[in-house]
């Protein structure tokens, strides 16, 4: 998928101007946030459960060659097929020639952020395959020829009328049709692809080192479809997905189902560990996993960074995020949104075609706090501010504006001066509302924001009075 | 091309460990985490509310006075014709006279093994099958791969009724586990697992336009759960 996350502060605005965005965002994230609410709610002892989460996928990830060889040698032992592929095009290919190995020719597909990440339909389909979306959002958006806008959610930017006229015209249903009425037509159409596909590919949300076992979590049953009934099942995974044990799912999945939906479970979670065995009729005859690394392995090797490969993708993060729910998914340019996107993305993609993602924040925390996994999502955010500036992300006016600062903070002396030289101005401007006429930055800034007026006391003299005082402490 | 990939990034990933971290596989992380929940003495009473809270239909049918009228009740009250039955031998030991019951609700019953295909499955309104595990903590019916029981004999078919041996009724996520782990019996032994296990909570629903709930997707609808009372599988 093209990237466009140096652009992310023209699309945010851009965003901003979309009426029902901004409702359709506030909606999804207030459910999203009832929801988790209460199904954490009901766990006493979230906090213990978020540090033992932690502990295990930092088990997994610290282990990452270790774990990965044991899920290889496991899945392997029981015929299926693994290949680790560098980049996009690798596993773009790889994919490919294994669909023209078993002579595929019909794909459908569950929804997948990897599968975005390497625009996976746009090449199957221009080597003449016919790929269909499984997962009712990501079939509308494919039908909308768009990128989804949620990782739980992807078609959450799009109102009923919306996906009632885009089924009209390319299914020809009822232009009026309701949401049930829109989910039977996409239900009925896409049981025919998948009763008539010999290709299913499929994401994976973990994969078990001891017992080589693709694990995947949904709701509508289109998981199941695409790796029960086609031939082949294909699961494209990214080499963080690895944990160490069976046994570590329970906590595990509790988490993500209660983090991504306020679930307990979802309606649907499978545990695929082979092929068809003899006795069995149905199911895949062959199945493969395809590692992507993808800059994966880049962001592992930075030790500050390295806990963001724990992220279990449930997508609290963003649905409590102010500014994803402002400005919606499509803003950040590029697959995954909200502050985890904002943190892997420059890794995935390279800082300086991203470098505007990690100062889409207010590092307000709240990411942080309903991370299942507590990633510090803040932390990453500011060491990838001082990555950009170091890639020469910051402008004129901010490197000298910072080294002003930096040359002031470090001399009392100089800061006194500068701030008696300065307050007077400040009040000035700020009295006269003259921001608004200052050019650049300023103007901007103040748009939408009232530059308020000083105290009548500054801090230092204030200080002063109230030591003197001597009841600071109290 | 993709092999060479392999050697190159496990080297990097070696090359750039830092420090020694701590075991894949310790020890410690075999032992149940304090945080797995209690669900109480009564399991089925909390499995059947977890599944009616999402949408399922649970009733235990333990206390039930006529099992085999409620269930048929509950066949009849769907109003379908067809329904696909697997050929699990437990069937004998349930102590119901499942045919009869079924065919007494008014639908066409017939029986498959596990060569089924989905494509014949999906003629039926209803597929009926036997839980291998059940999970009281979250509502959930747990089926692995199986010689009498295709994969898609739940999936397909608009609504699925499954019936659950009493002596199948788990407590928590960890004791389905730990006992897939142990190669428990109803984990289909060690080579059950080893293929394909599914886990089953409630009917298929989706929220993907307007995040509004709708129910019945690519599966199942309708879903019922009854639980055996104990005395039947004595039968
Ligand atoms: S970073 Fe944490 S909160 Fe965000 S998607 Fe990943 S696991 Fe969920």
């Amino acid at each position: 998928m093209k990237v466009r996350s140096d652009q992310f502060s023209r699309l945010s605005s851009e965003a901003l101007q979309d009426e029902f965005l901004r409702e359709a965002l506030a909606r999804a994230n207030a459910s999203f946030q009832d929801a988790r609410g209460d199904a954490v709610d009901s766990m006493p002892d979230w906090e213990a459960l978020r540090q033992q989460a932690h502990e295990i996928k930092n088990r997994a990830i610290e282990n990452l060659p270790e774990a990965l060889d044991a899920f290889e040698k496991n899945i392997c032992s029981r015929g299926g097929e693994v290949h680790y592929c560098e980049d996009g095009a690798a596993a773009r290919d790889t994919i490919l020639s294994i669909i023209r190995s078993h002579d595929g020719s019909s794909v459908t597909k569950s929804k997948s952020m990897v599968t975005e990440e390497i625009a996976l339909n746009d090449h199957l389909e221009a080597a003449g395959l016919s790929v269909l979306e499984g997962d009712l959002g990501e079939y509308i958006i494919q039908l909308a020829g768009e990128h989804p806008s949620h990782i739980i959610a992807p078609a959450i930017h799009k109102s009923r009328e919306e996906v009632a006229e885009l089924f009209h015209e390319h299914l020809g249903s009822d232009p009026k049709a309701d949401i049930p009425e829109l989910t039977r037509v996409a239900q009925r159409t896409l049981r025919e692809a998948f009763l008539g596909a010999d290709i299913g590919i499929s994401g994976a949300n973990f994969v078990v080192s001891e017992t080589g076992t693709i694990v995947l979590v949904e709701n509508e049953g289109n998981i199941r479809m695409s790796t029960t009934i086609p031939r082949v099942h294909i699961a494209l995974v990214g080499i963080e997905k690895v944990v160490p044990r069976l046994e570590d799912l329970a906590l595990l999945l509790r988490l993500l189902c209660r983090s991504a939906t306020g679930q307990r479970v979802t309606s649907y979670i499978s545990f695929i560990s082979s092929a068809r065995t003899p006795a069995e009729g149905d199911g895949p005859e062959k199945i493969y996993v395809v590692f992507l690394d993808a800059g994966r392995s880049r962001l592992w090797a930075d030790p500050g960074q390295r806990a963001a490969l724990n992220c279990i993708r449930c997508g609290a993060c963003l649905n409590f995020c102010p500014v994803y729910g402002s400005v919606g998914g499509h803003s950040y340019g590029w697959v995954y949104p909200g502050p985890i996107g904002s943190v892997i993305t420059p890794h995935f993609v390279g800082i300086e075609k991203a470098s505007q993602l990690p100062q889409a924040s207010s590092l307000c925390g709240r990411c942080a706090e309903v991370c299942p996994v507590k990633i510090p999502l803040p932390d990453m955010l500011l060491g990838l501010r001082a990555k950009a500036v170091e890639a020469g992300s910051a402008g004129i006016v901010e490197r000298f504006s910072m080294r002003v600062f930096s040359l002031l903070g470090r001399s009392p002396r100089l800061w006194r001066f500068a701030l008696a030289c300065g307050r007077p101005v400040y009040k000035l401007v700020a009295r006269a509302g003259l921001a608004s006429v200052l050019g650049g930055p300023l103007r901007r800034w103040n748009r939408s924001r009232g530059l308020p007026l000083p105290q009548k006391q500054g801090f230092r003299s204030w200080w002063r009075a109230e030591t003197k005082k001597g009841d600071v402490d109290d | 091309m993709t092999e060479n990939y392999r050697d190159r990034l496990f080297g990097f990933l070696k090359s750039r460990a830092v420090g020694q971290p701590g075991e894949l596989f310790t020890e410690a992380s075999r032992e149940r985490p304090s945080s797995a929940p209690r669900c109480g003495d009564d399991l089925g009473a909390r499995f059947c509310s977890e599944l009616n809270a999402v949408g399922g239909e649970a009733s235990d049918l333990a206390s039930s006075a006529d099992p085999a009228a409620e269930l048929g009740g509950w066949l009849q009250g769907l109003g379908l014709k067809t329904a696909v039955i697997d050929s699990d031998p437990r069937w004998k030991v349930t102590g119901l006279p499942i045919r009869e019951i079924v065919e007494g609700a008014g639908l066409e019953l017939e029986r498959v093994d596990g060569s089924a295909l989905p494509a014949d499955l999906a003629r039926f309104d209803l597929g009926i099958t036997l839980a291998d595990a059940a999970i009281a903590e979250t509502g959930t019916i747990a089926q692995c791969a199986s010689p009498f029981r295709p994969r898609s004999i739940s999936l397909v078919p608009r609504c699925h009724l499954v019936l659950v041996p009493a002596d199948r009724l788990l407590a928590s996520l960890e004791d389905l586990f730990e006992g897939i782990s142990s190669g428990a019996e109803w984990a289909g032994g060690p080579e059950g697992f080893a293929s394909y296990f599914t886990w089953m909570t409630g009917p298929s629903r989706t929220a993907d336009i307007e995040k509004t709930l709708t129910i019945g997707v690519h599966g199942p609808a309708r879903t019922g759960a009854f639980l055996l009372g104990a005395e039947s599988q004595d039968d």
